[in-house]
């Protein structure tokens, strides 16, 4: 079955290699935004079955994103996953408390990212 | 002919005493010149004299009837008094008869000297100088006359010792106002405990530093006032404090850090040590140097974010730089043309290695202060070896290398992502050093409290010299190894962290041509409050020789 996910990054070259993984490695579509606010915004309009998104984003970051996403009722029922380096304790600890599905490490391996995120959503290969 | 007199005993002792009183060469002094005055008026001798013998001359205090101020000691009869009878009194009735004196220039001379009778003058016990008289006629003295002499010899005595007592004084309160401006000058904060470890003194430093008023806090048991918590409120044990063991051991304590408790109930970061002050062998107090750790601190939190900023914005592109060529070596890009495919090899192998690189260095610098979150639950340490085995498997085979599990059945309160990567770190580093063919262990052992997980290789083995940096942050065997080998020279300062972090003990025994073995002991009980592990004596010596032990305290 083929999904759609969005991917949310600031890094175009991150961006890219998701979207080239996801698309060519697990064979989704794969929809991309480059803030939070354009994030929302596709998410809203196109309804992705999952959203990939970066923690550190200037403006709007991971969390604070997911937040929106989930108090959204047009966004509120697609998962969300955050894309995490753990680096800063200020990173480490506005997750806690983020409404996601999942968190997953970064660096990301571009092999094993579509299966990632589908054991982490439960989805059926 | 020049008749030496006998050396007095202890003359360096004696020199010392006169040193210190500090009258040779002074002017005359009406206190001593009433003593000669009166000598010469009750014995009725023309020459009354107080003396000083140095050490190579006699010099007069007081004078009457002689107007030198001082002789060679050679040339003196009071250096035979001094010398001759430390405790008595040296008479002569004629010296021209003499040997001794029937030489000296003052005996000789028209009119010369004739009888002589001197009193030993005796300060701290040593014989520092005379009260003596002379006549240029010969006779003898009668027994009240030598006891007046001895009673007025007493009194030049308690003059001279009064200036003894002065000059002591002055040299005590003017090393006690060194002491004072030494401890009032130094930058840190000190502070003195007695035996049962109250103030004794306080410099205003640590009394500021500390928000005590200097008098509050003389007196008062420091552990008690100010040390009772650790920085997270819970209680300090007395025994527990370092102060107590310097008091107990003799034994000081550096490099300390804790929290000290202001009088306003504030916490402050303090480094510090702790030294024994002795009396005779006893431990009788010792002394709190301390400092404001907050700069310290601050400076390393500063270190820990450069650190961590630097690291992330290397592993940014390293992310893509790692998935754009993993891509293309899957294929994601289209097919390679021929002879692309080894270059994109290297290219990722090398990125690999980068990302692996940045990795290790923000584990060390997460792990290294207990920054490292450890999510911990209980974890059968037979899995986690096998787990660990198994992840090792593909590169063990591409080496020829066999991996034998010889697991435990043990339960640990760990975290099961670290402390895998501390059992690969081991193994992947033993096959590293070990020649194709050999075997990699995996074995454990327990007891009741702890389980000992060991990695033994057959490879070259560490030089008993190294043993101790092993574990130190990019200790690697030589230089040639690190490009041989490609570790990073962190992962065994990670695994130490981690080991560590879970209340546990590292160590490693090796033998050059043998091979090594590191051991991970991990206590088995489940707290939340890492314990450490107690060691075993009479086991494995040489690895718990090398151990190193976790204190599960803030200090220390």
């Amino acid at each position: 079955m083929t999904r759609t996910v969005l991917v949310v990054d600031d890094e175009p070259d991150i961006r890219e290699i998701a979207r080239l993984s996801l698309e060519h490695v697990a064979g989704w579509t794969v929809l991309v935004a480059g803030s939070g606010a354009d994030g929302i915004a596709v998410a809203a309009s196109e309804q992705p079955d999952a959203i990939l998104l970066d923690v550190m984003m200037p403006e709007m970051d991971g969390p604070e994103t997911a937040r929106r996403l989930a108090a959204d009722p047009r966004t509120a029922a697609i998962p969300v996953l955050l894309l995490t380096a753990q680096v800063l304790s200020s990173e480490r600890a506005a997750l806690a408390d983020a409404p996601v599905a999942a968190i997953l490490a970064k660096p990301f391996d571009p092999m094993t990212l579509g299966r990632e995120i589908s054991d982490a959503l439960g989805w059926q290969a | 002919m020049t008749a030496l007199w006998p050396v007095a005993l202890q003359e360096d002792e004696r020199l010392a005493v006169l040193d210190q009183l500090a009258l040779l060469d002074t002017p005359g002094e009406e206190r001593f010149d009433r003593i000669t005055r009166l000598a010469s008026r009750v014995l009725a001798v023309p020459i009354a004299l107080v003396t000083l013998v140095d050490a190579d001359r006699q010099w007069f205090k007081s004078t009457i009837g002689l107007d030198v101020p001082e002789v060679r000691r050679e040339e003196s009869i009071c250096a035979w008094a001094i010398a001759a009878d430390l405790h008595g009194l040296l008479i002569v009735e004629d010296a021209s008869l003499d040997p001794r004196f029937a030489h000296l220039p003052a005996v000789s001379a028209p009119d010369g000297v004739r009888a002589y009778a001197g009193t030993v003058l005796r300060v701290r016990d040593r014989a520092v100088g005379t009260l003596s008289v002379m006549d240029d006629r010969v006779r003898s003295f009668a027994e009240d006359e030598l006891a007046a002499l001895v009673d007025l010899g007493h009194w030049a005595e308690a003059e001279l010792r009064a200036e003894d007592e002065r000059r002591l004084t002055q040299k005590l309160e003017s090393l006690q106002h060194r002491t004072e401006m030494v401890l009032e000058g130094v930058a840190e904060g000190v502070v003195g405990v007695d035996a049962d470890g109250r103030v004794t003194f306080v410099n205003s430093v640590a009394a500021g530093m500390l928000g005590w008023p200097e008098h509050e806090l003389l007196g008062v048991d420091l552990h008690a006032t100010t040390h009772a918590r650790h920085a997270d409120g819970t209680p300090y044990p007395h025994e527990d404090c370092p102060v107590s063991e310097v008091l107990r051991t003799g034994r000081s304590q550096r490099h300390l850090f804790g929290s000290f408790w202001r009088q306003d109930g504030i916490a402050v970061p303090i480094d510090w040590s702790a030294g024994a002050v002795r009396e005779d062998d006893e431990v009788v107090g010792a002394v709190v140097v301390f400092g404001d750790a907050s700069h310290r601190l601050a400076m390393e939190q500063l270190k820990d974010d450069f650190t961590a900023v630097v690291s992330h914005e290397l592993r940014t592109p390293l992310t893509s730089l790692k998935g754009a060529l993993g891509l293309l070596e899957n294929g994601a890009g289209g097919a390679l043309p021929p002879g692309a495919g080894p270059l994109v090899d290297i290219a990722l192998r090398n990125a690999k290695r980068l990302a692996r690189l940045v990795d290790d260095i923000l584990d060390v610098e997460r792990s290294s202060k207990g920054g490292m979150p450890l999510s911990r639950r209980p974890l059968n340490v037979g899995e986690l070896m096998r787990t660990a085995s198994a992840t090792v498997q593909g590169t063990a085979m591409t080496r020829g290398i066999d991996v034998a599990v010889e697991s435990v059945d043990a339960v640990v309160w760990g975290d099961e992502h670290r402390l895998l990567q501390v059992l690969t770190n081991l193994l992947g580093n033993a096959m590293r050093f070990s020649p194709e063919g050999s075997c990699v262990s995996l074995h454990a052992e327990r007891d009741d409290t702890a389980v000992r997980i060991g990695v033994t290789d057959q490879g070259v083995g560490i030089p008993a010299e190294s043993l101790d940096r092993v574990f130190d942050r990019f200790w690697q065997m030589d230089g040639s190894t690190r490009r041989a080998r490609g570790g990073t020279g962190l992962g065994l300062t990670i695994a130490k962290n981690i080991v560590e972090g879970h209340g546990g003990l590292i160590s490693v025994d090796s033998q050059v041509g043998v091979g090594s073995t590191f051991t991970v002991c991990l206590p088995l009980r489940s707290q939340d409050r890492p314990v450490t592990v107690e060691r075993r004596a009479g086991t494995r010596d040489q690895a718990d020789a090398r151990a190193t032990a976790v204190s599960a305290g803030e200090d220390g």
